[in-house]
């Protein structure tokens, strides 16, 4: 029965459907994946690792505006389970006309904390004072080589200054796109005093570290035995700071400044998929009145409406399937490709854009969904009776 | 153009409107996505001392090219409805078609009414398109304001975005009607 429904069946009628399914599905997945892109891209531009914590100011409304005493970072080191502290300022600076992201930290921590590999030229020494080193992805896109002068003008106050590039590195994380100078240089650019910084982050040992042992250093007043049990991927507020993982952190810092959740940010990607629930209705209706023919030919036979509906709604679920796989390796695919252009950008740093397997599930999901409905809905109108 | 012109091109009214209503609903979220990136343009600017001009500006050509990227698929799924109703119109419009060939219409006169046709549906699902996604956005932005009690920002839409509107629709509407121009053509060739 199936060989016979598939010889008779009109595959040309279907090619707007599938057309529309790859459409749909690329749209859907090309929200999806903007969204989640942007999601990760703030937080992964603080620095983040698996075993790397960041503690910033919970009065502001981006860690990347955060200032809090540098004095924490001594009192931190002392912690249980931290290994390595950084204090590190975040400054937006003008490199040859283009903003950037500037980030003043101990330069010789730069391999422990960040695991970067020297692309060329030298690690920068710290006693070179004006030394700099440039992420690659920031080298490439600004076209800055080993040992030019390159000249930044703060963004905070009217002042510029002369780096000398002593060599590029290459990372997984935030600091491929950003140049990495001296502590005292950023504070001067970020326009703040020497006793404070932006964040300070650590490198701990996950089984020996617990919030509960700087929360006494920071001045929490949450109770021992919540902060112990909290996985160090999540974040917490202890006193006024927000201290954990960054990627966690995105959910506060969405609502807190432009009053927006994830769960809102979801919710878009349902309003795309539901704007396009017409299209594919009509695009599966035209493939179901082409195939008239096939469907009188069938009831002729003796096949039952229930059996040639689920014949029918079975192949349009399946090619569905397909298409909105090929739709969302599309997205995929043409976004990476924008992404490594440079032209996809969220706070000066190349958005996160890497196969995501929710938004993948969500997607197809969605759209067999809609086609099992519509195909059920569609036969028992448009095609004869039995 | 007499009325009766007007009405044959229209067809069947209710497929004329499920027409209407699927590219609207796509033109409406165009324009949320353009209005909520007009709030995020004012939030931005919000409180911004004028030495972080340069940062605003370029924080929101970073939000402009994210948006322009979202555009271009969105512009194809128009174009792709737009596709998939005039398979729809062809259908409905055969019938009508085949008694002007047979009545001696000049041709001139049912290309007209495809034109017109075209320019209905995308002055329609423009017009529908963006107060019903402008409506829809500032409504949703006020509930979520009310529910998470946040500040309330309003998505809103300059002169020129209705102008940009209008011209991705009639491009997508009349790129999707393509096909339909061009089927029609060999059915004239054909009648002829």
């Amino acid at each position: 029965m199936l060989r016979f429904f598939l010889r008779l069946l009109s595959k040309r009628a279907l090619i707007p459907f599938a057309i529309c399914v790859l459409t749909v599905s690329a749209v859907t997945s090309t929200t999806g994946l903007l969204l989640m892109g942007a999601l990760s891209t703030v937080p992964y531009s603080i620095g983040e690792r698996n075993n790397v914590i960041a503690l910033y100011s919970n009065n502001s409304q981006l860690p990347q505006t955060s200032l809090i005493p540098i004095q924490l970072a001594t009192n931190l080191s002392s912690a249980p389970g931290v290994q390595i502290v950084s204090p590190e300022v975040l400054a937006t600076v003008a490199v040859n006309g283009q903003i950037i992201y500037l980030r003043g930290m101990n330069m010789s921590l730069l391999k422990e904390l960040d695991s970067s590999t020297l692309v060329s030229g030298a690690w920068s020494s710290d006693q070179l004072s004006n030394g700099t080193m440039a992420g690659q992805q920031l080298a490439n896109r600004l076209h800055l080589t080993t040992g030019e002068n390159i000249t930044i003008q703060s963004s905070f106050e009217n002042f510029s200054s002369s780096l000398t590039l002593s060599g590029v590195f290459s990372t997984n994380d935030a600091l491929n796109d950003e140049l990495i100078t001296q502590l005292p240089i950023g504070q001067i650019m970020r326009d703040s005093t020497s006793s404070y910084v932006s964040i300070i982050r650590m490198k701990v040992d996950p089984s020996i570290f617990h919030f509960s042992s700087v929360q006494n250093l920071l001045g929490g007043s949450e109770t021992n035995s919540a902060l112990q049990n909290l996985p160090i991927t999540s974040i917490t507020n202890i006193g006024q700071y927000l201290v954990g993982n960054p990627l966690d952190a995105m959910g506060q810092i969405l609502s807190r400044s432009i009053g927006l959740s994830e769960t809102a940010l979801w919710a878009l990607f349902l309003v795309v998929f539901t704007a396009s629930i017409l299209s594919l209705y009509y695009s599966l209706a035209w493939g179901v009145k082409e195939n008239f023919c096939l469907f009188s030919v069938l009831s002729a036979l003796g096949i039952t409406r229930r059996r040639k509906v689920g014949l029918f709604a079975a192949f349009a679920a399946t090619l569905a399937f397909i298409f909105g796989i090929l739709g969302y390796s599309l997205a995929n695919g043409l976004l990476m490709i924008f992404a490594n252009m440079g032209d996809l950008q969220v706070l000066f740093h190349t958005m996160v854009v890497s196969f995501n397997p929710l938004v993948l599930l969500f997607s197809v999901a969605l759209i067999v969904s809609t086609v099992l409905v519509s195909a059920w809905r569609i036969n028992f109108e448009e095609t004869p009776d039995d | 153009m007499s009325s009766f012109t007007f009405r044959l091109c229209i067809g069947r009214t209710n497929d004329f409107i499920k027409q209407i209503l699927t590219l609207a609903t796509i033109v409406a979220l165009i324009t949320s996505g353009l209005s909520i990136s007009n709030m995020a343009y004012n939030f931005f600017n919000i409180g911004a001392a004028s030495r972080f001009q340069v940062v605003t500006l370029s924080l929101l050509s970073e939000l402009t090219g994210i948006f322009w990227v979202w555009l271009v698929a969105a512009w194809s799924l128009l174009a792709v409805s737009s596709y998939v109703v005039g398979l729809q119109s062809i259908r409905s419009m055969i019938p009508t078609m085949s008694i002007l060939w047979q009545t001696g219409s000049p041709k001139r006169m049912y290309r007209a009414m495809i034109s017109l046709r075209l320019l209905l549906l995308a002055t329609l699902s423009w017009l529908f398109g963006w107060t019903g996604g402008l409506v829809a956005s500032q409504m949703a932005y006020r509930l979520a304001a009310y529910a998470i009690k946040a500040p309330y920002a309003i998505p809103t839409l300059q002169l020129t975005d209705l102008v940009n509107l209008l011209a991705l629709t009639f491009t997508a509407v009349f790129a999707g009607g393509l096909y339909f121009v061009i089927k029609t053509r060999k059915l004239d060739e054909a009648g002829a």
